[in-house]
């Protein structure tokens, strides 16, 4: 047969093939790894735009990489060592956490400077606060629109795959569930079944119990934190954490570098925010 | 908040109402995208930024909406110049092709000291943020969540294109996918799918397969940027006169509507933030030279 599909559904199959793929672990702990080093740099530059009286703003983007690049050179090895330790999702929680609280105190610095003392602001803290609330605003909007709604509907999605089961007669049960990606374990009683008590149910989402054959049932099961899927989206949505907020601060950085490079011998000195404050109680 | 989220599964479920509430999103978008636009028209001739004119251009682009821009009109025109290829793509591109034209000669202003000004050089930046974030969250949701949820969940029409008669008559019934059975290649006009039929036209159908002995092709992935849905569609060869086609037809609704309206939105508030923060600092530039200037 001749071989026709369209490109794009050959890069489909390929993104889903690394995106399901064995490597997708590594790959999750390097991007959490990358996220929180983005994070440090937004810490770093509120702080060097704090204590550092230095007014040109490439130093400040200088030293908040270094900053950053340290920060994941020593989160990816931690992060490692939890993922063998505990599993993924312990990670993920711990990452969260750490991500969001950084984040916070970063914003909560900048509206602190922001609200009384207003003298002491400059391009540093300013966009280094406002960044951080971008960052906590779209990690929690990312976070529902990519993990929560999206693990709802997969599950939503797999019960027709359980449907099936339960609909068919002339089936072999192990066959269908290995095929349709589900974890099946057949039961005379229902009491019989795994329970919640099981070691296994930590990491198992309950389906459904369902009726195969005359007498025997099933009791179905989607594998939660393992399942190939699930860390495909926590692939989707680190990936995209980390291409939107390296984004900003490519961005912030870059106007900053140009904003000092080409209106600098059109404005004052050093133009900051303390400069132009300056002014104001000055006139 | 389980019961919002469920709340909000639900209303996945609906097409209808997630069609309203995505084009009121789009709606809001698209205004966005062209008061950007017209901004950048106006300071092609003026070096700074009225913004009487901000206000005006927005009220005019909420008011027309999509009908200022003769989106398949530019497509086709493209399609002509450059590639065959460009004529069949999504007409949204057309608004983006129009904002890179649009920005491109300010690069060229600000790259001169007697043309720039902040307000061309903010605008450049926030036409470049435009830019770029349609790009990123694109990739994100059509070819990352797509390409996973679709190839996922193409494993229940496979499944149902191997059953036995009963079963598979049975399955067909009692799930939300639509089946053919009996069908020869002549047939296929049987098949009320105008992208279904479209495929077999281009004869992309079979690269066979074999599960337990049966000749099953490669699934056939419509995505949902082709409009109408995401599907998946599986044939079963199994004689001359007998093709079995599976497609599922709304089990993957709820996910490309979530797709759908989760872009739009994620889309219209990173561009509201990147705008509104553009026309700030251009303020507050504004002011502060304006004081400078009554100084001295």
């Amino acid at each position: 047969m001749i071989r026709m599909l369209p490109p794009e559904i050959e890069i489909y199959r390929g993104y889903w093939t690394f995106a399901t793929g064995e490597n997708v672990l590594k790959t999750l702990i390097v991007q959490h790894a990358l996220h929180l080093g983005l994070c440090g740099f937004l810490v770093a530059l509120l702080a060097s735009g704090y204590f550092m009286k230095q007014h040109r703003f490439l130093i400040h983007v200088a030293i908040s990489s270094f900053a950053a690049i340290l920060l994941a050179l020593f989160a990816y090895p931690f992060f490692k060592w939890v993922s063998a330790k505990s599993g993924y999702s312990y990670v993920f929680e711990y990452t969260k956490y750490m991500t969001l609280t950084l984040l916070i105190i970063t914003s909560a610095l900048f509206s602190v400077r922001l609200i009384w003392s207003r003298i002491g602001l400059n391009y540093s803290i300013v966009t280094a606060g406002a960044a951080a609330l971008v960052f906590v605003f779209s990690y929690v909007a990312m976070e529902f629109t990519y993990l929560k709604t999206l693990d709802h509907l997969s599950i939503q999605a797999k019960q027709y795959d359980v449907d099936i089961i339960q609909t068919a007669e002339d089936i072999e049960i192990t066959e269908y569930c290995e095929q349709l990606g589900l974890i099946c374990k057949t039961i005379n009683k229902p009491d019989n079944g795994i329970t919640a008590s099981d070691e296994l149910d930590r990491r198992l989402v309950f389906i459904d119990t369902v009726d195969i054959s005359s007498g025997i049932k099933a009791e179905i099961y989607y594998d939660k934190w393992e399942d190939k899927v699930r860390l495909s989206h926590y692939y989707i949505f680190n990936q995209q954490l980390i291409f939107n907020h390296s984004f900003w601060i490519v961005m912030i950085s870059v106007i900053g570098l140009l904003h000092q490079f080409l209106f600098k011998k059109t404005r004052s000195k050093h133009h900051t925010f303390t400069a132009s404050n300056k002014d104001q109680s000055q006139g | 908040m389980i019961d919002y989220l469920s709340a909000y599964i639900s209303f996945l479920g609906n097409n209808s109402s997630v069609e309203d509430w995505s084009g009121i999103v789009h709606y809001m978008q698209s205004s966005l995208l062209m008061t950007l636009m017209f901004i950048n028209i106006f300071l092609l001739f003026a070096k700074n930024l009225n913004f009487i004119v901000v206000f005006v251009v927005l009220a005019l682009s909420l008011t027309l909406g999509n009908d200022l821009i003769p989106s398949q009109l530019i497509i086709k025109m493209t399609g002509q110049l450059f590639s065959e290829r460009f004529a069949e793509t999504n007409t949204e591109s057309a608004k983006y092709i129009l904002l890179l034209l649009t920005m491109l000669p300010h690069v060229t202003l600000i790259a001169m000291k007697s043309y720039r000004s902040v307000a061309r050089f903010v605008m450049v930046v926030v036409s470049l943020a435009f830019l770029f974030t349609t790009t990123i969250f694109h990739f994100g949701y059509f070819h990352g969540i797509q390409s996973v949820t679709i190839i996922e969940h193409s494993r229940l029409p496979f499944v149902v294109s191997t059953m036995t008669e009963k079963d598979f008559a049975k399955a067909c019934n009692s799930l939300p996918i639509k089946c053919y059975s009996n069908l020869t290649h002549d047939s296929t006009d049987l098949i009320g799918e105008p992208w279904v039929l479209a495929q077999f036209e281009k004869q992309i159908v079979p690269e066979t397969r074999y599960a337990n002995g049966k000749t099953i092709s490669e699934p056939m992935l419509k995505t949902n940027i082709l409009g109408g849905g995401a599907e998946v569609v599986w044939v079963r060869y199994q004689s001359e006169s007998d093709w079995r086609i599976v497609i599922s037809e709304e089990i993957l609704d709820p996910i490309t509507n979530s797709l759908q309206i989760h872009f739009w939105l994620q889309t219209l508030i990173a561009h509201f933030i990147w705008l509104t923060l553009g026309l700030f600092v251009i303020y507050r530039h504004e002011q502060y030279f304006k004081k400078k200037a009554f100084k001295q």
